[in-house]
């Protein structure tokens, strides 16, 4: 048995696990990262857009800060969000930019004086200030408030992709790559590393640590169209749920994203649109304003998905051989700016789809996205019910996106849990010690060991790439945009019976060592799990919020639903997880639920909204001379760590 | 599907140097090309149809990562996932790009 000791294990070599090892290292704990390839390839690398954070250093940003953050973040998610995680998010998000500039991200910069930009459709001169010239700019993007998105170019992950993954190897900390998580080690509560596949030799290895920390990405592979990466299949969610110990949080949360190329499903940013780019039908008509005078093309990510498909259920949308869509326009914004800003839109759009955007609309349609859901941490991104177990980035359901993650918001999480985690997992790694028995590591290798000897020797059985795409074309068709209860309760009769199934792959290529077959034989019935958890919680939940809009069921229910899923799977042999659900708290809220401002406002209110509205304005009136942080303090006291707690500087404001 | 779908031939460097006996050598499949088909989707098609042992990496599918690269017909590398099919021909060859001296092999 190969076992491998440390303190502090990270699975997932992308931008958060990348944030966490860094953290723990720098704190003087042995760490080691693990990934499925080299971590500059990580799914990260893919982020276009940006990175939001209140820096108010362009004329558009003029007036941000961390609380108009916060509340377009709150807004964004529906109210289904943390609020004290995302208070924690948008406290600390200017300092992680900040620290990234520091470390090599060549961010994009304002520049002083005139520029000619392209608001709603018209050009507009904006001037910038002189004294700004030279800072970290911005652009608009979806649901916000000012211009908070921070970039470089469209090539935004890649960037911060390279100084993380270069941070890393300048502090020595080893990434073991072509490594796959298969399982969790644990015992009476408490995680102690896990069992990993070599998937070059096929050798398990027992990577045994103190504190262990999930960063493995969304799950966006259990549809068949995703605009994310081919490895995104939420492996790292699915081994926190087979402990049976660990729950998921919010797993029916799932993003479309609007723009998304037809028909492979790559990503055009909301950039694009952030940028000046408009949404055009089959007419050549623009359409959003129609639905959202106010914000348009630029309402939050999951209303013009929705809106976008309901114009093309009314027969608006562009037909094709591979469904209806619509068009993307930014050939308004001109060659000089999307050759600069844009670009790796423009390489995507001559490439996929051979065509000219600075000249042509690109065909585009909402397709899955982002995994709000995820392994459900606590604010120091610890499971509350497994001792050391850490989650952080997509993985995790951290929980500052709540039903619906603003742009930009997610690599800016990736970073931000990346610093909170890490210093909560330094903690850990500093105050517990590793009680774990050979025994039961025993254990946990021999039951991986068996459950691949017997895919090796099974002769009949089931196909597994088959069962995956059975199970894509399912989430495609069943848990989609729009949902309802008939076509989710068949989802998750026919899940049931793939899960089944999946429990009698056979294989055509019997070895054991570097064989793609296996790789996915040990995957699909993990993903066939986790999109169980999907479809079951998404059938529960007789509401609709953020990204899971129910057509059923179409008014946010506060009363009944402000509340989080938190899904287990305690028995193996089951075929239906166990739901429960965590009440969120109305009267710890710093900012109590209300509309958003999309379409007409039938939420149902919660009997605490009143009450705590009320109580706010008496904690702010018994504290006259409270400025701001006075009041986080008040209203949302948050476990920020000691070192990021500073004011963040602005100019032209300085640090009030 | 069309009757003009051609069908393309993909000649691919086989050797996995983790299985016993096992010798550097070229395997020629055979697909039908779809409309808009890239090497990425033609290479997962033989896989899941034809041969489940054959390695190729993937990760954004996008042309972004760089994941994909390999030596593409004669010499010419390139990104697989962004390669129609139409490109380089109705034959094919797909060597590694990494230490190889794939020019050798292909000649
Ligand atoms: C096309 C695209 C564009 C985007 N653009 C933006 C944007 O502009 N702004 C924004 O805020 N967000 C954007 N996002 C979202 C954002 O990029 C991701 O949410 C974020 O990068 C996820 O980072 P991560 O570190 O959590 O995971 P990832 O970067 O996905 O990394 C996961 C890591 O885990 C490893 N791994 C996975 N499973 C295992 C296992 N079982 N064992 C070992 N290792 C494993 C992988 O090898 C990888 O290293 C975009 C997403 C997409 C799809
Ligand atoms: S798979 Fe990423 S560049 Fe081809």
């Amino acid at each position: 048995m190969k076992v491998i000791y440390t303190d502090s294990l990270v699975i997932g070599g992308g931008l958060a696990g990348l944030r966490v090892a860094i953290a723990s290292m720098q704190r003087g704990f042995d760490t080691i990262v693990l990934s499925l390839i080299p971590a500059k390839r990580s799914h990260s690398a893919a982020a276009q857009g940006g990175m939001q954070a209140s820096l108010g250093a362009c004329v558009k940003g003029d007036g941000d800060d961390e609380d108009v953050h916060f509340g377009d973040t709150v807004k964004g998610s529906d109210w289904g969000c943390d609020q004290d995680v995302a208070r924690m998010f948008v406290n600390t998000a200017p300092k992680a930019i900040r620290q990234l500039a520091a470390w090599g991200v060549p961010w994009s910069r304002v520049r002083g004086g005139d520029r000619e930009v392209i608001i709603n459709g018209e050009k507009v001169t904006i001037t910038e200030k002189h004294e700004a010239h030279g800072l970290i700019s911005a652009r608009d993007f979806g649901g916000t408030k000012k211009w908070r998105t921070c970039f470089t170019s469209d090539g935004t992950g890649h960037t911060m992709l390279y100084a993380m993954d270069n941070k890393a190897i300048q502090l020595g900390i080893p990434v073991h790559e072509r490594k796959e998580a298969v399982a969790l080690i644990h015992e009476d509560g408490v995680c102690y590393g896990a069992i990993v596949r070599d998937l070059i030799t096929g050798e398990l290895i027992a990577y045994v640590a103190k504190a262990t920390t999930i960063a493995t990405g969304g799950y966006g592979r259990l549809y068949a169209v995703s605009t994310n990466a081919v490895i995104s299949e939420g492996i790292g969610t699915a081994i926190a749920l087979e402990t049976g110990v660990a729950a998921l949080g919010n797993m029916e949360a799932v993003q479309f994203h609007p723009t998304a190329i037809v028909p492979v499903g790559i990503l055009t940013t909301e950039g694009c649109r952030g940028d000046g780019g408009l949404l055009l039908d089959k007419d050549g008509y623009r359409f959003m304003p129609d639905y959202e005078p106010d914000k348009k093309e630029l309402a939050s990510r999951d209303v013009v998905s929705r809106r976008m498909t309901e114009h093309m259920r009314k027969g608006k949308g562009v037909p094709s051989p591979y469904g209806d869509h619509l068009w993307l326009d930014i050939t308004l914004l001109g060659r000089k700016h999307i050759e600069k800003n844009l670009r790796e839109v423009k390489e995507i759009c001559e490439y996929f789809l051979g065509i000219d955007p600075v000249k042509e609309y690109i065909p585009v349609r909402p397709t899955q996205h982002y995994s709000m859901g995820g392994v459900r941490t606590n604010a120091t991104g610890e499971s509350p019910t497994l001792k050391g177990l850490f989650s952080a980035g997509e993985a995790a359901c951290w929980d500052m996106h709540g039903f619906n993650r603003l742009g930009g918001n997610s690599v800016a999480e990736t970073v931000v849990a990346g610093m909170i985690v890490g210093e909560f997992v330094a903690d850990y790694c500093e105050t517990s010690s590793l009680n774990v028995s050979t025994s039961t590591i025993e254990h946990f290798v021999k039951r991986e060991e068996k459950k691949i000897a017997d895919l090796l020797v099974r002769d009949y059985g089931e196909n597994p790439y088959e069962l995956k795409a059975e199970m894509q074309q399912i989430m495609m068709d069943k848990v989609g945009i729009f949902r309802n209860g008939p076509h989710l309760e068949q989802a998750v009769e026919e899940l049931q019976v793939l899960n089944q199934r999946a429990r009698s792959i056979a294989l055509r290529n019997r070895i054991s060592s570097s064989n793609p077959e296996l790789v996915e034989a040990i995957r699909v019935p993990k993903m066939i799990k986790l999109a169980l958890c999907v479809a079951y919680g998404a059938m529960l939940r007789t509401e609709s919020r953020g990204a899971h809009a129910r057509e059923d069921y179409p008014e946010r229910n506060d009363r009944d639903w402000l509340k989080r899923t938190l899904t287990i799977w305690p028995d193996e042999s089951a075929d239906l997880p166990d739901v429960s659900y965590e009440d969120l708290d109305v009267m710890k809220m710093e900012m109590p639920p209300g509309s958003r401002g999309y379409g007409v406002d039938n939420t149902i209110l919660h009997p605490d909204t009143e009450k705590r509205i009320a109580e706010i304005e008496e904690i702010k009136k018994a504290n006259p001379k409270a400025d701001r942080f006075a009041l986080h303090q008040l209203l949302n006291p948050t476990p920020i760590p000691e070192k990021f707690k500073g004011k963040n500087e602005r100019i032209g404001r300085g640090y009030k | 599907m069309d009757d003009q779908a051609r069908v393309l031939k993909f000649q691919i460097f086989r050797y996995n140097p983790q299985k016993k006996g096992d010798k550097p050598r070229m395997v020629t499949y055979e697909i039908t090309e779809a409309p808009g088909m890239t090497i990425f989707i033609a290479l997962n098609e033989i896989r899941e149809t034809q041969d489940p042992s054959l390695q190729f990496d993937f990760v954004c599918r996008a042309g972004i990562c760089g994941s994909c690269a390999m030596v593409i017909t004669c010499g010419q590398p390139d990104l697989a996932c962004r390669t129609p099919t139409a490109a380089p021909g109705r034959e094919i060859k797909s060597l590694p790009l990494p230490g190889f001296n794939s020019s050798e092999i292909c000649r």
